[in-house]
Order: C-alpha cells, then sequence, then structure tokens
C-alpha cells in the first residue's frame, strides 16, 4: 500500500512540487547554523541598513543585523511553531470529531456547537483575544493557534465517523462484540485517515501564515526571536530606503505557505478527492 | 409491397473513451433502424454499449468519449453533421430522452412544475400558458391532484409517480422518438407495469417511436415490437420480437433466451452463462462472443461476422449460424 | 410557510442564548486578563486609599456576578466601559471607527462573492482548458501569500514607485482602492475554488443531462441548474464566513493606517486597554452569531430539502 502511495504520488506534479518545496525548507531549518553565515542577532550597528551584497546576501536591518541569517533562523521558528499547534489541535480535534460522531446525543450537540462557535469566530480575532488573556509571546501563538484550529479537524472527523458507523462491517464488528474503543480505532480511525492526512498537510500553512501575522503586529514571537512576521513589520519604517528588509521575509512565508498547501492538494487528489477545502 | 420509411437509421456508429489505460472501443459499427410508431428495444448486459449508442444519439456524449464513426439519420438528417447550436432544436422537441433512475434525473430543488413547462416554454408558450398545460400534463400521466403535485418537489413524489413526470416532461413537445434508458430499472416491479403501460399508449396516442434500452427480456416480452441484441460493443442480432424469442439465431441470444426464468416450465437449475464480458481496449479478433461461446471454431477467433439476413426482417452476426 | 416561521423564531431564540452565552465568556475572560487594571492606568505615586476609592468607585470591589450583571446590563444600553488609555467611552470610540471598517469590508465581502461565484462557474465549465488552470494556479499562490505582505507590496508599487495611489490613510475615494483590493483578493482566492468545486460537483449531476434532453441550450442549463444549485451552498458558506473578513481588516488597516475598528483593536491590545477589546470582540462575536443564524436561515430558504428536514423536526 504504501508502495502504491508513493508511484501515485510521484505522478503527482502538485504534490511533487510541494514536497521538493518542503523538502527545501526543512533543510534549511534543520541546517541552519551551516546555512547561514551569522547568528539571527548580530549587531553592527555601523552597517546597518545596507544593500544586498557579498557578506550580506539580503542586505542588513536596523540594527545592522543579516537579513539572510535572521530569515534563515526564522524558518525554525515557522516549522517548530507550525508543528506543535498542528500535533495539539490534531489531537484535540479528531478526539472530540470521534466521540461526537461515534456516540451522537448530547454529547455531539455539545461539541457541535462549541466547535461551530469558534469556527466561525475570526481566526485571528481569537487568537488576538487569546494572546490579550496569555500576553505575547511565541508559546502563548502556539496555544492561541491550537485553540482556534482544532475546529476544522473536528468537523471532517465527526461527519466521517458519522458515516462510517453504520456501514456495514462497523456492525458486523459490534455484532461479533468488538467493544467501542477498539471499533473507533482499529475500524473506524483507519478508515479516517487519508481526509487527516490532508487537513494536517492544510492546517500547517494555515498555522505559519497565523503565527507570522500575530508576529507583524507585535503580538507573537517578540523580538530579538527572527520570526518572518515580525522581521516583516521591522522594516516596514524604511520601506523607501531598504525595501528588502519586507520583501525576503514575505518571500519566505509565501514559499514555505505554498509548499505545505500544494502537498495539500496533491494529497487530496491521491487520497480523498472529495474533501471540500 | 411499400417500404415504411424508417424515421430514424444508424450506420455504422463507433463510439470510443479515451482513458489514461487505453482507447476503450464502446461501440463498434453498429447498423439499426427505427420505424415511426414502433417500440425498439436495445437489449444486452451492462456494459455493452447499449446507453453510450443512445447518449451518442442525443450528442450528448462528454470527455473522454468520442464518436469516431457513422451516421444517424434522422428524418433525412445526418445528427453526427448538425453544430452544436443545432443539436438544441432536435433535442425535447423531435428525440427525448428518459433516463435511468428519477430521483437523480430530476432538479431536487426545482419544483416540479417549473421543471415541466420549462420544456414547454421552448416552443415560444408564455409561462401562464405553459404552466397550465404542465399541470395537464401531470394530470395525464396519472398523478392525483395535479394543480398541488406542481408546486412539489422531486422528493416528496415517490419514485413511480418522478418516472411518469420525467415522461410527461419529455413528451409535452411530442417528440418523434423518446429513448427510455433502463426505465423502469430502479423501481418496484409492481410500478414497472404502470410504466410500461404509459410507455405502451405513447406509440399509440401520440405516435411516438420509442428505442427502449434495457437488460431485462421480461419487459422486452411485453411491449417492444422489434429487438437488436447488443454484446461488447456490438449489435449481434436484430428481429421482431417474435423472432427473437422464438427462433433466436445468434448464441449469445440464445443464451441469454435460455438463462431466462420460465414459470411454466420444469427446466432445472438457472442456466448461467460463464465468463465475462471481454476486454474493450483489446477486443478479441474475430468475433467478440468467440470466448464465451458454446459453439465457437477456429474460424471465429479470425473471420470478424457481419450481419445477414436469415429470413425477412431477421439479421444475425454468426458464421456458423447461416441457415 | 409555518414551519419556516417557527424555525426562524427558534433560530433566533437559539441565537439570543448563544449571544448571551458569549458574553458569558467575554465576561470572564476579560476577568482573566493579566495585571490590576487600577494600577495599569493609574500613577504609582497615588496613595493606596486613593486607589481603593478608585475601585469602588468603578465597581472593582464587588463580587463577580454582580460586576457581570452590572456590566451585561451596560452592554444592553450599548455602553462597553471607559477606554482606559483615551478616557472616551469605548461606544463613542467604536462608533466614530465603525463606518470607516464597514467601507472596507462591505465593498470587499460584496466584490470577492460576486467575482468569485463568477470566475468559479466559468473556470469549472471550461474545465481543464487554459483559462481554468490559470485561474486555479493564480488562487493557490494568492493564497499563499500573506495579507500584510500582499498589502505592502501593492504600497510598494502603486504609492512608491508609480505614485498613483496614496500610501496610508484616509483621503477619499483613492485611499481605499489599495486597502479594498488587498483585502478582497485572499478571500477571493478560496471562494473561487469553493465555488469552482462545487459547480463541478453539480456539473457531474445526471440532471444536467436531463437539463440538455428537455432541449435548453448551454446558458440555460447553466444558470437555470447548474449555477443554481451550486450557488445554495456557496451562498451559505458566504454568510458563516462573513465574519472572517472582521480579522483580515485588523492587518489591513494596520498597514495602511486606516482608521477603523481594526486598527483600534490592535492598539488596544498593545496598550493593555482593556475595555476597548472587550467591547470589539463582543461586537465581532455578535457578528458572529447574527451572521450563523442568517446562514441556517438562508439554506432554508434556498433549499426545499432542509425544509423537509426541518418538518421533520417540527413534527
Amino acid at each position: 500500500m504504501i508502495k502504491n502511495f508513493i508511484s501515485e504520488g510521484l505522478k503527482n506534479k502538485t504534490f511533487c512540487i510541494g514536497f521538493f518545496i518542503f523538502i527545501s525548507v526543512l533543510l534549511i531549518a534543520v541546517f541552519a547554523d551551516i546555512i547561514a553565515p551569522y547568528t539571527y542577532n548580530e549587531m553592527e550597528i555601523t552597517n546597518k541598513l545596507t544593500n544586498p551584497n557579498q557578506q550580506h546576501l539580503f542586505g542588513t536591518d536596523r540594527y545592522g543585523r543579516d537579513l539572510f541569517s535572521r530569515v534563515v533562523y526564522g524558518s525554525r521558528i515557522a516549522l517548530k511553531v507550525g508543528l506543535i499547534a498542528v500535533l495539539i489541535e490534531s489531537f484535540i480535534g479528531i478526539s472530540l470529531g470521534l466521540l461526537a460522531g461515534y456516540y451522537g446525543g448530547i454529547n455531539d450537540r455539545i461539541i457541535l456547537f462549541i466547535t461551530d462557535l469558534i469556527w466561525s469566530m475570526p481566526p485571528i480575532i481569537l487568537a488576538l483575544a487569546i494572546i490579550t488573556m496569555l500576553g505575547p509571546s511565541l508559546n502563548n501563538v502556539v496555544i492561541s493557534i491550537a485553540v482556534v484550529s482544532w475546529a476544522q479537524f473536528t468537523k471532517i472527523v465527526r461527519a466521517k465517523t458519522q458515516s462510517l458507523k453504520n456501514m456495514p462491517f462497523v456492525e458486523a464488528a459490534r455484532a461479533f462484540g468488538e467493544n467501542d474503543f477498539n471499533i473507533i480505532f482499529r475500524y473506524i480511525l483507519p478508515n479516517v485517515m487519508p481526509s487527516i492526512i490532508v487537513i494536517t498537510t492544510l492546517a500547517l500553512p494555515s498555522a505559519i501564515l497565523l503565527t507570522s501575522s500575530l508576529g507583524f503586529l507585535g503580538l507573537g514571537a517578540q523580538p530579538p526571536l527572527p520570526d518572518w512576521g515580525v522581521i516583516l513589520s521591522n522594516g516596514i519604517p524604511f520601506i523607501r530606503k531598504a525595501p528588502w528588509i519586507t520583501i525576503f521575509p514575505g518571500l519566505a512565508i509565501a514559499y514555505t505557505v505554498l509548499g505545505f498547501n500544494l502537498i495539500g492538494e496533491g494529497l487530496r487528489d491521491i487520497l480523498d478527492p472529495k474533501l471540500k477545502i | 409491397m411499400t417500404t415504411e420509411k424508417d424515421l430514424l437509421s444508424i450506420n455504422n456508429l463507433s463510439v470510443s473513451y479515451n482513458t489514461s489505460a487505453g482507447i476503450v472501443s464502446a461501440v463498434e459499427g453498429i447498423n439499426f433502424s427505427i420505424k415511426e410508431k414502433e417500440i425498439f428495444a436495445l437489449v444486452g448486459e451492462s456494459g455493452c454499449g447499449k446507453s453510450t449508442t443512445a447518449y451518442a444519439l442525443m450528442r450528448l456524449i462528454s470527455e473522454p468519449g468520442e464518436i469516431t464513426g457513422g451516421n444517424i439519420i434522422f428524418q433525412d438528417q445526418d445528427l453526427l453533421s448538425l453544430s452544436h447550436k443545432e443539436m438544441f432544436n432536435i433535442r425535447g422537441k423531435k428525440i427525448s430522452m428518459i433516463f435511468q433512475n428519477p430521483l437523480d434525473s430530476l432538479n431536487p430543488v426545482v419544483q416540479i412544475g417549473s421543471q415541466v413547462s420549462e420544456a414547454i416554454v421552448l416552443d415560444k408558450i408564455s409561462k401562464k400558458a405553459a404552466w397550465k398545460k404542465a399541470v395537464e400534463i401531470i394530470k395525464e400521466v396519472k398523478i392525483p391532484d395535479p394543480d398541488e403535485r406542481a408546486n412539489s418537489y422531486p422528493f416528496e413524489l415517490s419514485g413511480g409517480m418522478r418516472q411518469r413526470v420525467m415522461i410527461g416532461m419529455m413528451i409535452s413537445r411530442k417528440p418523434k422518438l423518446l429513448i427510455a434508458d433502463e426505465p423502469t430499472t430502479a423501481l418496484d416491479v409492481t410500478v414497472q407495469a404502470q410504466i410500461l403501460e404509459i410507455i405502451k399508449d405513447l406509440k399509440e396516442e401520440i405516435g411516438t417511436s420509442i428505442l427502449l434500452i434495457t437488460h431485462n427480456f421480461g419487459i422486452v416480452a411485453e411491449i417492444a415490437d422489434r429487438v437488436a441484441v447488443m454484446y461488447a460493443g456490438k449489435i449481434v442480432e436484430i428481429g421482431d420480437v417474435f423472432q427473437i424469442f422464438e427462433k433466436p439465431c445468434h448464441p449469445y441470444t440464445q443464451l441469454l433466451m435460455g438463462s431466462l426464468p420460465r414459470a411454466n416450465k420444469k427446466e432445472g437449475r438457472l442456466k448461467t452463462i460463464f465468463g465475462s464480458v471481454p476486454n474493450l481496449i483489446k477486443p478479441p479478433k474475430g468475433c467478440r462472443f468467440h470466448e464465451r461461446c458454446p459453439y465457437s471454431k477456429k474460424e471465429c477467433q479470425e473471420i470478424e461476422p457481419t450481419m445477414v439476413e436469415i429470413e425477412k426482417g431477421h439479421l444475425c452476426a454468426c458464421i456458423l449460424m447461416r441457415k | 410557510m409555518n414551519d419556516m416561521l417557527t424555525y426562524t423564531i427558534k433560530r433566533l431564540f437559539q441565537g439570543v442564548f448563544v449571544v448571551i452565552a458569549v458574553t458569558v465568556i467575554v465576561f470572564s475572560i476579560m476577568q482573566l486578563m493579566p495585571g490590576d487594571p487600577i494600577r495599569l492606568i493609574c500613577n504609582p505615586r497615588i496613595p493606596p486609599e486613593r486607589i481603593e476609592e478608585l475601585r469602588h468607585l468603578w465597581g472593582l470591589d464587588k463580587p463577580i456576578i454582580i460586576q457581570y450583571f452590572y456590566w451585561f446590563s451596560n452592554v444592553v444600553k450599548g455602553d462597553f466601559g471607559t477606554s482606559i488609555i483615551s478616557g472616551q467611552k469605548v461606544s463613542t470610540l467604536i462608533a466614530q471607527r465603525l463606518p470607516y471598517t464597514l467601507m472596507l469590508t462591505g465593498p470587499a465581502l460584496l466584490l470577492e462573492f460576486i467575482i468569485s461565484v463568477f470566475l468559479g462557474l466559468i473556470a469549472a465549465y471550461k474545465r481543464d482548458s487554459i483559462f481554468d488552470k490559470l485561474i486555479v494556479n493564480m488562487a493557490i499562490i494568492l493564497r499563499a501569500i500573506p495579507i500584510f505582505w500582499l498589502g505592502i507590496l501593492f504600497i510598494m508599487l502603486f504609492s512608491l514607485k508609480l505614485r498613483i495611489l496614496p500610501v496610508s490613510g484616509y483621503s477619499g475615494f483613492k485611499s481605499l482602492i489599495l486597502p479594498l483590493s488587498t483585502l478582497v483578493l485572499p478571500y477571493l482566492a478560496t471562494n473561487l475554488r469553493l465555488t469552482r468545486s462545487e459547480v463541478l460537483e453539480v456539473l457531474r449531476e445526471r440532471m444536467v443531462l436531463t437539463a440538455y434532453a428537455k432541449g435548453l441550450n448551454d446558458q440555460q442549463v447553466l444558470f437555470r441548474h447548474v449555477l443554481r444549485n451550486a450557488l445554495i451552498p456557496t451562498t451559505v458558506l458566504f454568510f458563516l464566513s462573513l465574519p472572517w473578513i472582521f480579522g483580515g481588516s485588523v492587518i489591513i488597516e494596520s498597514i495602511f493606517a486606516w482608521p477603523g475598528t481594526g486598527k483600534l483593536l490592535w492598539k488596544s491590545i498593545v496598550g493593555q486597554d482593556f475595555p476597548v477589546v472587550q467591547g470589539i470582540i463582543f461586537i465581532i462575536a455578535l457578528l458572529t452569531v447574527i451572521s450563523n443564524t442568517m446562514g441556517d436561515i438562508i439554506a432554508a430558504i434556498l433549499d426545499p430539502r432542509i425544509r423537509l428536514e426541518i418538518k421533520g423536526e417540527n413534527a
């Protein structure tokens, strides 16, 4: 089955391009120490706001920090936050979705109510509310993203679970005495997995966009952390003199998010074409 | 003896599908004709190409399908040579079609009165008059409370009623030919009889010919005048209903007849036809049926049989069964 | 029709209940805010007795439940308290800024809905054509671009380089163009894909063949059947996602120095001006509940099958 998946994957152009982008970003993040010529906080005030040149590929910012190194290290923040947030939100979202879909009744109604409420609120607004409560920091960004996004998992998992639980093979399992826990994990969950995988690959770019948006507003990662959104907003006063400070981090965000989006699209074609995302 | 003019004449029609696995030859070089006021049945198992033929007639074949050859002469016009625009004047008005599952085939969110009058309006009748006519048609197909029913939605009607509405809708403009693609397959047996009655009446009352597509020989026996048997994209036998049922010529037809459950015969077990439909991407050389044919000989694998008239109006495509 | 009325009333009541639940949540959240609000605004040299007086004056020494009811009764009257930073009433502040935000979000929503439906329909109809591939790829790329970066790029190109549009602030119609375009594009990209896939699904249905078999031509089939059916989920989704555009407006207003509620929210969070934050978030939550309720009601109006379900529930 895995072989089949790999050959299908290689045939799908979208998936391949996305995967290539993802791997390139991953490698940059992992080998940041080797790739980046400076640390992200080395200041050389005398060298501030220089144009891109041989020593500073992307130029320098207002404190003389090498922009290239900052963008490279920024990839670590983006990927780390994205990954952890998605792990948390998927765990919460899938569990609630399975519960709601399988057991139905009052549990379902409560979970559905909360899920719909949270999902219909604009994510940024909700995230801002949480940040206001907890204070701006990278950890709180992770928490906000998780709280704001688990609903997308719950909705799909719940819908799939509802349709699966009435299928003959599940009824058969019940008939020969399997308990609920087994049914959910050994029969239903594997069949929901393809959709979960697609949603996960699309939840990551949303998380990264939200992280950088919060960073941009100054309410996420705090300086001197080189979050891409932070770098970008720091460059706004210098749009005329040093436009590269706003151009390169934005490019980094777009590139990374595009990669994940393409993977998600490709996976959706392979695993679950009917998913409406 | 005067030969009646053919209403529809299909000559050497071929349709293929460009799939990723290869080019599927779904229909290959078929010929048959339908007269006026005739119920013509096209029978065969699933996948033999009968529905494809019907869609080709209506020029409703879409990618990756393609009509690759032949002509369809209808009222002295070759339908295949008409432009996309000109076909809009043919469909519904001259040739019409009803489909298998009326729940899927009607728009679930539009009232049935609107769906019926939508067709009528095309003949330059005012909306009001068209609605009145639509209610009349709903009455004609024996649906109670036609005024109220016209305001209902498809899911509020039973399967039989929906199919009747379909039929009413499709003959509202009095087409010369109605194609019925498996009209009763999705319905209960009791409802089947009603629908067949209506179809039979169409021939008498409006003078419409029917091309009946089905895999159910029972229906064929009940209402068809002439029959064509299809196998793997080719027509293997044509005849009137008595010839086909009492003197089937082609081995495939004979086998189909033999596997009909007959209540009055003391047959033992139901004979089944072994094997399955051949791969249409690489159809077997020679006769397409030879792999499943109990009589097949060496020549069958090499020579492609042509349709030969074995008696008046009865044609058969088998090199062994020439009588 | 009676069923629809019953359903609408039921949904409205549910909506009110949800709004009350939201007020409880919002109020509780605000209680969890860090820091003592009094100390935040007061000069640290003020003697503690004076601070206690202020605390009493503002009712901050009463039990929480009483504070809640006090707050709730004010909210119902439209009074969200006073801004810590500016001293003005929160409701005044919001009322001043709201028109500017609506000036952006209103047209943005309309534009993106109309354009996305139009383009989505054509793309689906001409599936796999060059036009379709172009549209889909553009949408994919657009969705990857962060909205704040897009805004800045627009400013760089149109304001700084080409000098045809103002950089920021509100100064009449011309100043609306850039922020509006930036706001429209990302949501346009998402809705376009959705409409396209809805239309594709409808095109696959048998009833499209029936429509052709009746003798309808391409336009008639496309508009009377395909679009009509595909618009049902599209429109409902539009209503459900109405509040989302306020999220985008926060960022847009901060980039373009647009004097709206989005920028106010941002400034208030940064400045820890909790009453203002509370007020704006409450209003957005209210809007969310309203658009959800409207979405449900519209779904029932457009789709008779949902009305059937409702009949069954009421029975």
